[in-house]
């Protein structure tokens, strides 16, 4: 029996130190995922909180079909959507809290700064939809198989989505801040 | 393989997720057209770029130590609030359901069916009421479909009876 399934064998049993377990394990993955996608630091924890909780209360409905933290992701996602339903909108933080690596200069940092902020902000502005794939394909670099799994939509459904996120990102980013505009592709589709 | 056909299957072909003679098919027409390399290539672009910005974004948040700790109080407060196992609880909801449908089936029956079932039957075992009479009440308006059947019986029981008569007359006057 692999290790996961002897986690999910306890979590069943009510089992404390396997809840721990898996907060340690898959805590601080689904709190950035959380982050990312309501874009405020002080609803994410919450977030976070009740995607455990409400996975410890119906683990028992959890068949084994996909891995364990993708089934908490599509509990997140539910939460993520029950919280917008209510608030209505985003409420985002500064985007100047980024963390600055070492390995740029000042210059380069400004500029990769500005460039990823826009990145991040636009797609804050997208729909929960299409910033969910997005999320799911670039951050969690999941294949669209496990994504139609997670959003419990068509693959089909998840290509047309990720199709029309990215072509609404690169509308809305600058043309000297976009990198994606260098593309030829990119240039035959503005034209 | 078309371009249509073939941008079907990119993020597939990205993913490693064909089946080799399709990949071998996606390869062919990639060599041949510039737009669905284009694809691929705009593609390649776009992950690490868009990977980046999310990661510098979401590295931002400050690990959360509290988090196992609060969730288990949070759990700990649920369980004391609800006092019953969630597999009693489980058991507790179709058995409590099916004790209501089967008390609004017994209302159902005695009151609707038995109800006017019993007076109906009551008001035809009356023997000093005449069949007219038994008809008259029966086709009153608060008489439902229930009561349908007995009228057909108090039909039948008259047509018997008006047979009964015409043989005893053909016989009297056979006679």
């Amino acid at each position: 029996m692999s290790e996961e399934k002897i986690r999910v064998k306890a979590l069943k049993k009510g089992d404390h130190q396997a809840i721990e377990e898996v907060v340690i394990l898959y805590g601080q993955r689904l709190l950035r995922a959380a982050f990312l996608l309501c874009g405020n630091i002080s609803d994410a924890p919450d977030i976070a909180q009740e995607t455990f909780l409400r996975a410890i209360k119906s683990v028992h409905r959890f068949k084994g079909k996909s891995s364990l933290y993708t089934w908490l992701y599509g509990i997140l996602l539910n939460v993520c959507r029950q919280f917008y339903r209510k608030k209505r909108h985003i409420q985002m933080d500064d985007l100047e809290r980024y963390a600055s690596p070492d390995e740029y200069s000042a210059e380069q940092e400004y500029e990769l700064r500005d460039e990823y902020s826009n990145v991040v902000k636009h797609m804050h502005a997208l729909s929960q939809n299409h910033r969910e794939v997005l999320i799911l394909r670039y951050y969690e670099e999941l294949k669209i198989r496990d994504i139609a799994e997670i959003t419990k939509v068509s693959r089909g459904t998840v290509k047309s989505r990720l199709h029309y996120a990215t072509l609404a990102l690169r509308k809305k980013i600058p043309e000297n801040l976009n990198l994606l505009s260098n593309s030829k592709h990119l240039k035959e589709e503005k034209q | 393989m078309n371009c249509k056909l073939c941008q079907k299957f990119l993020f597939e072909y990205l993913d490693g997720a064909l089946p080799p003679k399709k990949e071998r098919k996606i390869l062919d027409h990639l060599s041949g057209c510039a737009d669905c390399s284009a694809f691929i290539e705009q593609e390649k672009v776009i992950s690490p770029h868009f990977k980046r910005a999310f990661e510098r974004y979401a590295s931002s948040l400050l690990p959360d130590t509290n988090l196992a700790e609060r969730i288990m109080k949070e759990r700990d407060y649920d369980k004391k609030r609800i006092p019953a196992p969630w597999k009693f609880r489980l058991v507790l909801k179709p058995v409590s359901m099916a004790v209501v449908f089967l008390v609004v089936v017994i209302i159902f029956t005695v009151v609707l069916v038995r109800g006017p079932e019993k007076e109906i039957v009551n008001l035809v075992k009356q023997e000093n009421v005449s069949l007219d009479a038994k008809e008259e009440m029966i086709e009153e308006p608060r008489a439902n479909w229930l009561k349908r059947n007995l009228i057909l019986t108090i039909i039948d029981e008259k047509q018997n009876m008006y047979e009964r008569i015409i043989t005893k007359e053909e016989v009297s006057l056979e006679y």
